[in-house]
């Protein structure tokens, strides 16, 4: 220990004494260490942190599985499977989703409100830490108006009021009486905050029914019982479910079997290809750092022989010699790792906007115990790799050549290490550059797409409005209709504003998929080849959509002003639909059939052009648009326009500028209504872009980053050549070397250098390309533009790194160099 | 105290083998002060580095008092030489980042002593050389000959049977240089046994022995009583 502090006394000493240096290695490391620790707080959020449930890794998510891609599961369905396996097997299921709209006495905010089984909160292990849980009675219709409200919500918008259990909250026109809150970061389902929850309302029908009317559609979860497996689960519900598949229904598809995947998995799927492929880049960064580190302690460790050999010369160990390269090289580390550790978090903060719009589980990420054990673990490591190479270099010297300043040996020795390091250090730039230019031109292969639609001068929002009151039976009796009383005068004051050209309402917008329905039904009341019930996206939309996107007509016509409740039912579709389920066919004329009613017979009226959906690059599936004037109360859908709907603006004025004036006519209308996500068009497609455009990002970071290290890095070494051959090259000169000759002295080991580097690096790019395959669009991995144009960026860089110190070396002047002589 | 037995050593560059010591055979005996001479490249530091056992690529025998040091590994050489021996550089060799106290601890910071006893024979030396004032100063701010007083009171502070000094006075002027010599004959009268390595006819004139070497070879061994009894007399 006494000698350890002895060390850490000399070393602080020592880096004081060579501020160039410490700044150097300090700044290099942090970059390394900080882009680790960056990416590790992403990741411990999205992939390590438990759920904030009791023993979070046996809840799973219960989905229906089968020959189509997508199945929906009533409750019914989640009963029969839950009584397959008995009362061991606790369930919960997420019955409904809506945005709510809520004054507090803290102020007006979005919440999500959850509409879930009274056993939820059960199943998930977690009570209230006020109040209490929901009653089994609370589902049953007329009592279900009571709300668990989300820690954050109590605390932001009723001052964390501790008398706040017995209070009512108004949701939509409908008083609900506040039953407790839940404890601080529970979330459910996960990665929404400001959630409230409630139970959802359960009929005697709805109990049995797998179609019709009475279907009640929800999300299944469940806790895995102990002594069973999630195999063991699969295989028991999946028996289960075989039988109830057989029993024919007039809905929509019911699967055939089950699948049983972990939570947390099935959130985090889509992100943790792309996260360890983010982590694998920063690990690479942190290589190339501890590379350059290691350079410069080499460097530095030829200046220091003497020292070494006279601590030998004194008694010095060899493991008491590595055991002070260590503590130094720990400090360095140290220090990089307290300036890394703000530079990540920092970057997280800047980039913020960019994490929670393309990564899942984002409000789980923040710098915790994980992360700091990370980032310990890695600092020690990084201590260790570059201190011990140099160390133990330095003790193969011999003492004796060390006290007598005899180092060429050493230094040849070292100098070949250093060149190696080098040479690494252009090979791993050139992997970095490599990936940054293929997302570069993912990037603009993504730009060239044809979305199907116009990005000018569009402005687009999600509204929420507050449905005034409804009986409790769903009944339209004394319903008002959302449609009339809202969304028909604001259409009226949008399209009024001077400078908009049309204003549109739609449930869905092109790449602005925020709430999306499938609907199931029948062509022409007939089953459809194959026994499958088409299924298919549904839309509710005005009349104005097509002209406000600029969508073509195929076929037919769009809806207008004279589509009316009392008019007969129209739909439109698009082409994609047409394609599918009526190829080579006039789709105009053809009829829908959703359930009796007045929606029985819906005409096919008009085919729009495919627009791109939720991304740019998936293919545009099936839709339908169903009228939003022909919506009422009652009729299917109307459950749709009441819980979302979104607005497209287009304008004759950059969309920017009627921003305030789409807020102004909404309020107008619905003073208690909020919005979301109000943005043109145009941020709409980059965002959709999502998580390309910020792995491209990224990607150029990182690659700039790594550029201005490995140049520093072949700056450094030949600068350290040319000083210490300063006699040879003042020699050569004073015996008539011309100018050019000394400078191709220089260049030409640093050719030598680059090419290796070169070539290396791209053997190591024609690897690692590989796992960005999934990643990139309208470029191949192996892209020979990119390559070339990497290779010359590289080759361009390290000229001008060599450059310098060549030019030193033909500048030395003959006289100085060889006074010692 | 020290045998040596055809003691060789040679260094190979290329085809070409030079040797630097032929078959040496010599005997200190503790207390003496041995000097050795001879002109430039005849094999004076490279004796200098077997006795201190810096040296590992010779032949022959080398005994340190009862032990083989020619049968010892890297490890026990190391061991004995910190055990046992103290060397003074020509060019002192302090670190210039630590204080003068700092450099004297070094080899005791080598030996794994008790702080306090550490502290205490510090504090010893500094008092016996009269350097307590300049305890807190770096080398950078001493003169050559203060330097290579505080490297000769780092070479004795843990009391060695052996001192070696090479070319201690080599980069001192003539007083700095007498006040050396006349602090290593203390030390030998004081029980040190001192071998050092000089060109300096007047320093050899110090000790009571001189060992010349030429081209390897050991070609002179004689006592040099005259010397010392001058500086006795004084």
């Amino acid at each position: 220990m006494r000698s350890i502090l002895q060390d850490m006394r000399y070393a602080l000493r020592q880096l004081r004494k060579s501020p160039g240096f410490t700044f150097t290695a300090v700044s290099v490391l942090a970059l390394g260490l900080g882009a680790n620790i960056a990416v590790f707080t992403i990741l411990n959020g999205i992939l390590l942190r438990p759920l904030p449930y009791a023993q979070p890794d046996r809840v799973v998510k219960i989905e229906g599985a089968g020959s189509d891609p997508y199945y929906m599961m009533s409750y019914a369905n989640m009963l029969q499977l839950r009584d397959a396996v008995g009362p061991r097997l606790q369930i919960g299921a997420v019955l409904n989703r809506n945005v709510a709209s809520i004054v507090a006495p803290g102020g007006r905010f979005q919440a999500y409100h959850v509409e879930v089984t009274a056993d939820t909160t059960a199943m998930l292990g977690v009570q209230p830490i006020l109040g209490r849980a929901f009653r089994q009675e609370e589902q049953e219709p007329g009592r279900s108006r009571v709300v668990l409200l989300g820690e954050d919500v109590w605390r932001k918008f009723y001052a964390a009021d501790p008398a706040i259990v017995g209070k009512t909250l108004t949701i939509k026109s409908q008083a609900y009486t506040i039953l407790g809150v839940m404890p601080r970061g529970f979330t459910f389902p996960v990665d929404e905050e400001m959630q409230i929850w409630s139970p959802g309302e359960v009929t005697g029908a709805n109990r049995t029914a797998m179609s019709g009317d009475n279907v009640l559609w929800g999300d299944l979860y469940a806790r895995i019982p102990g002594g069973i497996t999630s195999a063991q689960l699969t295989d028991q519900l999946s028996r289960t479910q075989a039988i109830i598949a057989k029993v024919p229904t007039d809905g929509p598809p019911v699967a055939t079997r089950i699948a049983v995947t972990g939570y947390r998995q099935s959130l985090s799927q889509g992100a943790s290809k792309p996260l360890t492929l983010l982590y694998a880049v920063v690990f690479g960064l942190w290589m190339l750092a501890c590379l350059n580190v290691t350079s410069l302690m080499l460097a530095r460790a030829v200046s220091r022989t003497r020292e070494q050999a006279v601590r030998t010369a004194l008694g010095a160990s060899r493991s008491r010699l590595l055991q002070q390269a260590i503590v130094e090289s720990l400090f360095l580390s140290g220090i990089g790792a307290a300036f890394g550790l703000l530079l990540g978090q920092t970057a997280i903060k800047l980039l913020w906007h960019q994490i929670q719009r393309n990564l899942p589980l984002t409000n789980a990420i923040h710098l915790e115990w994980r992360v700091i054990v990370c980032l310990a673990s890695l600092t020690l490591l990084t201590a260790i790799v570059v201190g011990t190479i140099p160390a133990l270099r330095a003790m193969r010297r011999n003492v004796q050549g060390g006290l007598h300043g005899a180092t060429s040996t050493a230094s040849a020795a070292q100098g070949r290490t250093r060149e190696l390091l080098v040479v690494a250090q252009l090979a791993l730039t050139l992997v970095f550059l490599v990936g940054a230019g293929l997302f570069l031109r993912t990037i603009h292969a993504l730009r060239q797409v044809q979305l199907g639609f116009t990005q000018q001068n569009v402005l687009t929002g999600g509204i929420v409005l507050n449905e005034t009151s409804h009986q409790a039976d769903g009944s339209a009796g004394t319903q008002i209709n959302i449609v009339r009383t809202a969304y028909v005068p604001l259409l009226q004051r949008l399209r009024a504003i001077p400078g908009v050209q049309v204003a549109a309402l739609s449930s869905v917008l092109p790449l602005r998929a925020e709430f999306s329905v499938n609907i199931a039904g029948n062509l022409d009341h007939k089953k459809a080849p194959g026994g499958q019930t088409p299924t298919f996206a549904g839309r509710l939309a005005s009349p104005g959509l097509v002209e406000a996107f600029g969508i073509p007509m195929v076929n037919g016509r769009f809806f207008t002003d004279d589509d009316s409740p009392a008019s007969p039912p129209v739909v439109v579709v698009n082409q994609a639909f047409v394609n599918k389920f009526l190829p080579n066919q006039d789709p105009v004329g053809h009829t829908f059939f959703m359930g009796k009613g007045r929606f029985e017979n819906m005409r096919i009226v008009g085919v729009i052009g495919d627009v791109k959906q939720r991304t740019v690059t998936d293919a545009t599936k099936p839709e339908m648009y169903f009228c939003l004037g022909q919506i009422e109360p009652g009729t299917p859908l109307y459950g749709i326009a009441t819980a979302f709907i979104q607005v497209a603006i287009r304008g004759a004025v950059p969309a920017d500028s009627l921003r305030a004036q789409f807020d102004r006519a909404l309020h107008e209308v619905a003073p208690d209504a909020t919005t979301t996500n109000v943005k043109t068009i145009h941020e709409a497609v980059e965002d959709s872009f999502g998580s390309q455009t910020f792995m491209a990002r990224l990607l150029e970071g990182f690659a700039a980053l790594a550029l201005m290290i490995a140049s520093v890095g072949l700056y450094g070494l030949l600068s350290f050549a040319v000083a210490q051959r300063t006699r040879e090259i003042g020699l050569r000169i004073a015996l008539g070397a011309p100018h050019t000759n000394i400078l191709s002295l220089i260049l030409r080991r640093a050719l030598l250098l680059v090419a290796a580097g070169l070539t290396a690096g791209s053997v190591l790019a024609w690897f690692a390309v590989r796992f960005a395959k999934g990643y990139i669009y309208g470029v191949q991995a192996h892209d020979a533009v990119t390559f070339t144009a990497v290779v010359l960026v590289l080759a361009v860089a390290s000229f001008f790194a060599a450059w310098l110190p060549a030019h030193r070396a033909a500048s030395v002047d003959p006289i100085l160099a060889l006074r010692s002589e | 105290m020290i045998e040596l037995k055809n003691v060789e050593r040679s260094y190979k560059t290329g085809h070409t083998e030079t040797w630097v010591l032929r078959r040496v055979g010599l005997t200190i005996n503790e207390g003496e002060f041995v000097t050795v001479m001879g002109p430039s490249g005849a094999g004076k530091s490279s004796l200098l580095n077997v006795l201190a056992l810096l040296d590992d690529g010779w032949l022959g025998e080398y005994w340190f008092g009862e032990t083989p040091a020619h049968k010892l590994n890297r490890k026990q050489r190391a061991d004995l030489a910190r055990q046992r021996i103290g060397m003074v550089f020509q060019s002192y060799h302090l670190l210039d980042d630590l204080t003068v106290a700092e450099n004297i601890d070094l080899p005791l910071s080598y030996k794994n002593l008790p702080a306090k006893e550490r502290q205490g024979m510090v504090a010893d030396i500094l008092d016996r050389f009269n350097i307590v004032a300049k305890k807190d100063l770096f080398p950078s701010q001493l003169s050559g000959g203060q330097q290579q007083l505080v490297g000769i009171a780092r070479a004795v502070v843990h009391a060695p049977s052996l001192l070696l000094a090479d070319e201690p006075t080599g980069n001192l002027h003539s007083t700095q240089a007498r006040e050396i010599m006349e602090l290593f004959c203390e030390l030998n009268r004081q029980g040190t046994t001192i071998v050092q390595v000089t060109h300096s006819e007047e320093n050899a004139r110090y000790g009571k022995r001189i060992i010349e070497l030429r081209d390897g070879w050991l070609t002179r061994d004689e006592q040099v009583e005259q010397r010392a009894s001058e500086v006795e007399a004084k």
